[in-house]
């Protein structure tokens, strides 16, 4: 594949997302948004598989936008299914595709500076949604003493290759697998890393409460 | 919040006095069996250094190193030792570590919304004494601790 054909590719999808970005609203019909998810699904399935061939020939621009677009997708899909979980009040399912849809725009912003730029208001929209749908959450976050960790892209310990954890190599974003730990604490945090890691019932009385429905949960 | 100068109390002055070279890490604490405990941010810091072909050391000699990782988004940054006459001597040196901080300040805030927080402490050892420089805020302001930290070469 040439890197021409690469970009036709990235091309051809952009307007098939802009093409469905009128189902990018909680008031759009049922139908319509999980047409766009099947759709965006299919086109995920492609740049997988366009991906592979760019890394293979090592186009490390083009493998880092189209991680970007992977996750961009990833991050579309998410939305819609806020939208649709909402409309079921499955509130607990809304608040994670929420959450889901906004870690991936953020790693689509890491992947490639063209999606830095053009995602900051996606961003913006996607954290005043969390304020207008859903109550403040209370979050939870740990304290562990790593002991040791392995790099994503080589496999090594982390403290012995030269990847930078957060860069993108060649269309692969550098994590840490942590092999080795000791869980230190739980606490209450204003900013977790993870917006899942929340209270998902609250005492109220004698009662227990959703943190997001506000209704009687049974124990 | 501006960054707050103060004198470093005992222990940390004499930790700071450990540190021989330029820029030295500090562990946040030395546990009982001798595991010194670093930020989570340490060993990935440390890379941006060394692409730079800059040596940083380690105030302790302590064979056994883990790192504690606090799953929120606030960076807390390594405690740093330096000393004024390093600063005096190589300005440029330092103007680049600390590029090379902020930096990585960017990188790690890249994409991230909500209240970004970055929480650092700078031990400037000046002669005799040893001053300890602390900042907790926005990650933008942290160039005033780098301005700060250019001044001591002054003294």
């Amino acid at each position: 594949m040439t890197e021409e054909e690469i970009i036709s590719f990235l091309n051809g999808s952009d307007r098939i997302l802009d093409s469905k970005s009128f189902c990018l609203f909680f008031t759009r019909g049922r139908e319509f948004q999980l047409e766009a998810i099947s759709e965006f699904d299919i086109l995920k399935s492609e740049a997988l598989k366009v991906i592979k061939k760019s890394q293979s020939e090592n186009y490390h621009d083009l493998s880092n936008r189209l991680r970007g677009q992977i996750y961009y997708i990833d991050s579309l899909i998410a939305e819609l299914r806020t939208y649709l979980a909402l409309k079921d009040e499955k509130m607990s399912e809304a608040w994670s595709s929420l959450i889901d849809s906004q870690m991936n725009n953020m790693w689509a912003m890491r992947s490639h500076d063209v999606f830095n730029s053009n995602l900051q208001y996606r961003s913006a929209r996607l954290e005043a949604m969390e304020r207008v749908f859903f109550p403040p959450q209370i979050f939870f976050s740990t304290g562990t003493i790593v002991k040791s960790s392995k790099c994503t892209i080589c496999n090594s310990d982390y403290n012995d290759c030269e990847h930078v954890k957060g860069r993108i190599y060649n269309g692969e974003i550098c994590t840490r697998i942590i092999e080795e730990c000791e869980l230190l604490e739980a606490s209450v945090v204003k900013n977790p890393a993870d917006k899942n890691c929340r209270a998902i019932s609250i005492g109220d009385g004698d009662e227990n409460r959703d943190t997001l429905t506000w209704r009687v949960v049974r124990t | 919040m501006k960054p707050f100068i103060e004198n470093a109390n005992e222990e940390e002055s004499k930790v700071a006095n450990l540190s021989v070279s330029g820029f030295s890490f500090v562990p946040r604490y030395i546990r009982d069996d001798g595991l010194a405990i670093y930020e989570s941010s340490t060993s990935t810091l440390t890379k941006y250094f060394s692409e730079n072909d800059i040596q940083i050391d380690k105030v302790t000699s302590n064979e056994q190193e883990a790192e504690i990782k606090e799953n929120a988004y606030d960076l807390v940054l390594p405690t740093l030792v330096i000393s004024a006459t390093y600063i005096s001597q190589n300005p440029e040196l330092v103007n680049l570590s600390l590029n090379l901080i902020s930096n990585y300040i960017y990188d790690f805030f890249k994409g991230i919304r909500g209240e970004k927080i970055v929480k650092c402490k700078i031990l400037v050892k000046d002669g005799k004494s040893v001053k300890k420089i602390s900042y907790k805020g926005a990650p933008e302001e942290f160039k005033e601790v780098a301005n700060i930290i250019k001044e001591f070469k002054n003294d």
